[in-house]
């Protein structure tokens, strides 16, 4: 995952600059001027009301850790099942006259269950974790952003802020400014 | 022109005409009649905070009817016991667990809708997903209050935990009773959790739009510090696609359990290896039906005409006729099964139905789940009649209750041993019980519509912004874009 979202580490020799579109087209066009001029995808940020993928807005696409903390999630649900269906009816054993201490199917079943629900639990938790949620630290953001616009937020040198805000001008972004960060 | 081809160009004709009528005008389809964002989410938040002397009157009755009915007689039967029940051999299970099996089968309209016609690419889906995941979240709810009402010492229910305790017993995991709890478990948490992953963004703009009271506290812890950027809408869409593919077996297995209570036990009549895919199947069909009277309710009340139309009361209506057909192969394979195999005590089941005491309870079943979807649903028309709509699916969730009554408590009536037959009338008590569930349901719901967005607003845009129109010859043909990666 890039720090995209988590701004520039040196806050006194860079700037931030946002502006906000209302098309999708003028957005990836200013993001290719803003890489045309030097400055790179990483110190973009791009908030949106909808999600549009990287491919649409000419950016890299993004890595995730989630399908491989799903599939943790659900392998500690399989030894989960293990521990409850198999070992503790050995450990505490009740025995039926021509049963056995371990019947299969239903233990089967029962790990089913047992990987399922870790496997959602995981999985939500994975999505709070990758995205610190919940989170009540300020953050930059756009309050119109659900009006539909879709803001980019550029983190540059404080030498390169006027080639940003020219890039974004260009494209014809409204409510260039430097944002302040608000809580959430 | 024989009479034949005569009636069959009339019902083709019949069928066909709302479909030619409706999809002339494409601007009549939601997904092709964008509106600003701006004034979908005004829309929707409006709907949430209009709550007049009506909305107050229904949820102050339907909590009355829940505190009085529900509860009063819960704990009645709780004080007194047992025996305030219509329970007595051989009849020991009742409408309660016939109201479990009905609750847990509602649930299944939620992942069915979302999660199935997400996979599927159903894009008349988006603006219903929700209303139909609040259904399963707040009949699962419900469903799971009938294990503790039916097993009546409910303050001793710990005991089922797997804890050693003083006697020395770790109770068995291998229980089918404990199937069920799992089960419903993984489910309740599975199915809420996918209510409120897409929930999120939505929150986020009932909170940018600093409501006040308490709605702007709630929707800012909620909304869980929400931005909008790239790498959390990734997860999100990632996450739901995870949530959608894992929900489907979830929600197979657990009425698949629910029926194994039933099937694994010698009683005439239960003891079926259709029982799984005939329950699911069922669960499916009473779930759309209940999903379509909620969606007639909260349009009509809501004022949600823009974002619930006649195409997804239609688009809901056909799965419906679908599953009544499907419904009745499973219903008349069993039935078949146990009339040829020529059992004289599984006869006894087929008599207590067609000519017993039950039997009015089963023709009426066979009349709502057969006949009146089969008569209507195939009419255009009427699958776009909110009015038709609201009566053939109030009629079919009848027909699926009697379904599950006389599954429950009609063939326990009968069994191996003449001596030991007996009727079963639910009592008073049992009534009020069921009757305070649908009341307790409706407000759980009702207050729900009004604390969450009901509309997928952000799934409503992003499919306005994939579907568009294009001329091809002489016609104009709605197109759909692949937004995804």
């Amino acid at each position: 995952m890039s720090n995209r979202q988590n701004g520039p580490v040196d806050p006194e020799s860079t700037a931030v600059v946002m502006g906000s579109f209302t098309e999708i087209e003028p957005t990836a066009d200013a993001l290719d001027e803003l890489r045309g001029r030097g400055i790179a995808d990483e110190q973009i940020s791009i908030m949106s009301s909808l999600p549009y993928s990287p491919n649409i807005l000419g950016r890299p696409s993004v890595r995730t850790r989630l399908p491989m903390i799903s599939l943790t999630s659900a392998i500690v649900g399989l030894l989960a099942g293990i521990f409850f269906v198999i070992v503790t009816p050995h450990l505490y054993i009740i025995r039926v006259g021509g049963q056995p201490i371990v019947p299969l199917p239903p233990t089967f079943l029962l790990m089913y269950e047992f990987i399922m629900l870790l496997l959602i639990v995981g999985t939500f938790g994975g999505f709070l974790a990758l995205n610190h949620f919940p989170s009540s630290k300020p953050k930059y953001y756009d309050s119109k952003l659900n009006d539909g616009r879709i803001s980019l937020v550029v983190h540059v040198p404080a030498g390169q802020k006027a080639e940003a805000v020219a890039a974004l001008e260009a494209h014809g972004a409204v409510d260039i400014h430097e944002p302040e960060r608000r809580e959430l | 022109m024989s009479v034949l081809d005569r009636a069959t160009g009339w019902f083709g004709s019949w069928v066909s005409r709302g479909e030619r009528e409706a999809h002339h005008d494409h601007s009549k389809l939601l997904l092709h009649d964008p509106r600003p964002q701006e004034e979908l989410n005004d829309m929707v938040l409006d709907a949430m905070q209009r709550t007049g002397r009506g909305y107050w009157t229904v949820v102050g009755l339907l909590a009355v009817l829940a505190v009085g009915s529900f509860l009063a007689a819960w704990v009645y039967m709780i004080l007194s016991g047992m025996g305030v029940t219509g329970l007595s051999r051989p009849n020991y299970w009742g409408v309660f667990i016939a109201s479990f099996i009905f609750w847990i089968g509602i649930s299944h309209a939620g992942t069915f809708i979302s999660a199935i016609l997400r996979i599927f690419g159903a894009e008349y889906r988006r603006p219903i997903t929700r209303a139909a995941e609040m259904m399963t979240t707040t009949s699962l709810i419900v469903a799971a209050s009938f294990l503790g009402i039916h097993v009546g010492r409910v303050w001793v229910a710990y005991w089922i935990a797997p804890y050693p305790n003083q006697r020395g017993l770790w109770p068995n995991y291998h229980s089918p009773f404990l199937w069920d709890e799992m089960a419903i478990v993984t489910y309740l948490v599975g199915s809420t959790l996918y209510l409120y992953l897409p929930l999120i963004p939505d929150l986020a703009m009932a909170r940018d739009r600093n409501l006040g009271g308490w709605r702007e506290k709630v929707y800012r812890a909620l909304a869980l510090g929400w931005q909008g950027t790239e790498e959390q809408w990734h997860h999100l869409n990632l996450a739901i696609k995870i949530f959608s593919v894992v929900i489907i077996p979830v929600m197979f297995s657990v009425h698949t359990i629910v029926s194994w209570d039933l099937a694994m036990t010698k009683a005439l009549g239960w003891r079926s290896t259709i029982f799984a895919p005939y329950f699911i199947v069922g669960a499916v069909f009473s779930g759309l039906s209940a999903a379509i009277s909620v969606l007639i309710i909260a349009r009509s009340s809501m004022k949600l005409e823009y974002f619930i139309r006649e195409e997804h009361l239609n688009g809901l209506a056909r799965l419906v006729l679908i599953f009544s057909m499907v419904w009745t192969y499973f219903f008349f394979a069993d039935f078949l099964t146990e009339w040829y195999g020529g059992d004289a005590a599984g006869h006894t089941i087929i008599q207590l139905q067609v000519s017993g005491p039950v039997a009015p309870f089963w023709y009426a079943m066979l009349f709502f789940n057969i006949v009146v979807p089969w008569l209507t649903l195939w009419n255009g028309r009427i699958r776009r009649s909110p009015k038709a709509l609201m009566l053939i699916t109030i009629g079919i969730n009848v027909g699926m209750y009697l379904e599950r009554y006389i599954i429950v408590t009609g063939f326990l009536r009968r069994n191996q041993m003449p001596f030991s037959w007996g009727d079963y009338a639910p009592s008073p008590v049992e009534i009020a019980i069921v009757f305070g569930s649908l009341c307790t349901f409706l407000l759980f719901y009702a207050l729900l519509s009004r604390a969450i967005p009901i509309i997928p607003v952000w799934e409503v845009r992003e499919g306005q912004l994939s579907h568009g129109l294009r001329r091809l010859g002489r016609a104009t043909v709605p197109t759909v874009t692949e937004l995804e990666e």
